[in-house]
């Protein structure tokens, strides 16, 4: 019947006819053998077909209404700061209401802890954080700093990030790195703790005033980051990549293991805990390299090395809220505990030289705390202000 | 180097959605621009004006942000569940507007309609004219009801289901108001007398 009907249409033409819009409008199965039909008998009209349908798809629109970009990115900044408004409101509830941790992020840009970095990804990592300026570890939030100038502030007493591939999972946020190869800081003020996962999966937990720096995405050839005070980490294993923890006075190079590492700047004594695998330690030049082996103890006190069987796993406590310490001065265990609650505790020279043993539980309360302290050993401690106390 | 942040965002969008789910505000204002027009679209064929349509997309987004950006099951989920919210969005203005100027409620309230553009390419105005009044002819055919199911099934591809569940029927019944509107549109009977007629007088 329809053997003449098509015979010389144009594109054109095919998008006047009522069959060929019916069938475009809706592709129903009738439409569709029609047509098919059509194509078997007459293929030589096959591509005019084909012409006249990618005509309609590029033509014809319905309900074409559009917003214009101009329009779309005004209404999407309006969102952004009605949601950004909203969040904040419900921070400051949050707060209000003394309810335990408050999920807000707030990305600052704040030049003076930047660094320059146009040729960092050349620059070793030593030397970058030695011309870092010095942090404030009273500061309130846990700092990410970021290798474009961003400062990502997260306020969570206990903060969780996450590096993936092309994201950083920062508590409940999520940031979108440059890939610019720089080094990204993690600060981790007194009194707060952090985990971080890299994106090859080791995973370190951060004490308190610590600052962490690394490459946001680790070479080809090494895994490095940089240390000043303790975390305890966990290496994924890479036989081709070696993973080497820097600081002040030692590296550690390790392939795949866990252990501790307390290496604050501010204090005479480092160590090393070893609680799997094994790792190599280079400290001074002076020194001889050190194989540590598991259950043994690295330390480091006054540039004076010396290794001694120890339960590791007892240094690694911290990352469950217990900090056992062994034959330690109690002056130490007291700068330990000012870093963890972010307090200042004063005592003299004849307290801070007492030597004891014993398992303190970090979630209790420092009043808490200290008065089991008071009942373990021959001192006293008084509140001064709300975050002073002194032992004597 | 390439610049990281220009690939994330060339990323596609099943990649953004994963970190959408995530929470992320990137990838929330990335959905956002990515449905905004299909969304303004709807709404003004629903017959809101453009500053009620545009108001409406920001607070169901607000309100997407705020309850549930991780429960969505894909791309499509959330394209379905913009477009049902726009609508009662739209539908709770209207009905408030009625009400205030003590009228009743009428079923006419959201009527969808269609408007075609033959976008100005290679076609010459006149055969742009004749094409947009032959696609029109088509479409007035339909009621409204019909009108906003092909809307959604054709150009918004949605699901049956969903199509049921914004315009409030079951989904046999849903299978049914486009079926007939196949056959309005086939006016078949009528076809069939110009193909009988075609044939005897040649």
């Amino acid at each position: 019947m329809h053997d003449n009907q098509f015979r010389g249409y144009t594109a054109i033409d095919f998008l006047k006819d009522e069959n060929f819009l019916r069938w475009q409008l809706l592709n129903s199965e009738e439409d569709i053998l029609f047509w098919k039909d059509v194509i078997d008998r007459h293929p030589d009209i096959a591509p005019i077909i084909e012409e006249a349908i990618s005509l309609y798809k590029s033509s014809v629109r319905f309900n074409n209404f559009n917003m214009t970009p101009a329009e779309i990115s005004e209404s999407r900044d309006q969102l952004r700061y009605i949601i950004g408004q909203k969040k904040k409101k419900r921070v400051r509830y949050v707060a209000l209401r003394a309810i335990a941790v408050a999920a807000c992020i707030l990305v600052v840009i704040s030049p003076f802890l930047w660094k320059k970095s146009e040729d960092v990804q050349q620059k070793d990592i030593e030397a970058y954080a030695q011309a870092l300026p010095e942090v404030d570890f009273n500061a309130k939030d846990t700092r990410l700093v970021l290798g474009d100038e961003r400062i990502v502030a997260l306020s969570n007493k206990e903060s969780s990030i996450q590096y993936d591939e092309d994201s950083i999972m920062a508590d409940d946020n999520v940031i979108f790195e440059n890939s610019t190869p720089s080094y990204n800081q993690l600060i981790t003020p007194y009194g707060k703790r952090s985990t971080i996962t890299f994106s090859d999966g080791t995973k370190a937990w951060v004490n308190a005033g610590t600052k962490l720096i690394y490459p946001n995405q680790f070479s080809k050839e090494t895994r490095e980051i940089y240390v000043n005070g303790e975390i305890y980490i966990e290496v994924s294993e890479d036989k081709n990549r070696p993973f080497i923890v820097k600081t002040k006075r030692m590296d550690i190079t390790v392939l795949g293991t866990k252990f501790n590492v307390s290496a604050y700047e501010a204090d005479n004594a480092n160590s090393v805990a070893l609680l799997s695998g094994s790792v190599h330690i280079a400290a001074d030049i002076h020194q001889k390299d050190v194989i540590l082996k598991p259950d043994q103890l690295y330390s480091n006190i006054d540039g004076k090395p010396s290794i001694k069987k120890a339960d590791a796993s007892m240094y690694a406590l911290w990352i469950q809220g217990l900090y056992h310490y062994e034959s330690e001065a109690l002056g130490n265990i007291i700068k330990r505990l000012e870093r963890y609650y972010g307090a200042k505790i004063s005592c003299d020279n004849q307290v801070a030289t007492l030597i004891c043993s014993g398992k303190l539980d970090l979630k209790d309360n420092l009043d808490i705390l200290l008065t089991d302290l008071t009942r373990a050993l021959p001192i006293n401690y008084r509140k001064n202000t709300e975050d002073h106390y002194i032992i004597y | 180097m390439t610049n990281r942040t220009a690939r994330v965002y060339g990323v596609d969008e099943n990649t953004m959605f994963m970190v959408f789910l995530k929470g992320s505000s990137d990838a929330f204002s990335y959905f956002y621009t990515f449905f905004i027009n299909d969304l303004y679209a709807y709404g003004i064929g629903l017959g809101g004006s453009e500053d009620i349509v545009k108001d409406a997309i920001q607070d169901i987004f607000i309100k997407i942000h705020s309850n549930n950006q991780k429960e969505f099951s894909s791309i499509e989920h959330l394209k379905f569940f913009l477009l049902k919210s726009l609508k009662n969005k739209l539908y709770n203005i209207y009905t408030s507007k009625v009400v205030s100027m003590a009228s009743p409620i009428t079923e006419e309230a959201l009527e969808f309609s269609i408007s075609t553009t033959v976008l100005d390419t290679i076609i010459n105005e006149e055969d742009r004219i004749i094409i947009q009044q032959k696609i029109d002819n088509l479409l007035t055919k339909l009621t409204a009801r019909q009108k906003e199911a092909i809307y959604l099934r054709f150009i918004q591809e949605l699901e049956y289901a969903e199509i049921a569940e914004i315009l409030n029927m079951t989904q046999h019944g849903a299978r049914k108001l486009i079926s007939r509107s196949l056959k309005r549109l086939r006016g078949e009977e009528q076809l069939l007398l110009i193909y009988l007629l075609k044939h005897f007088c040649s």
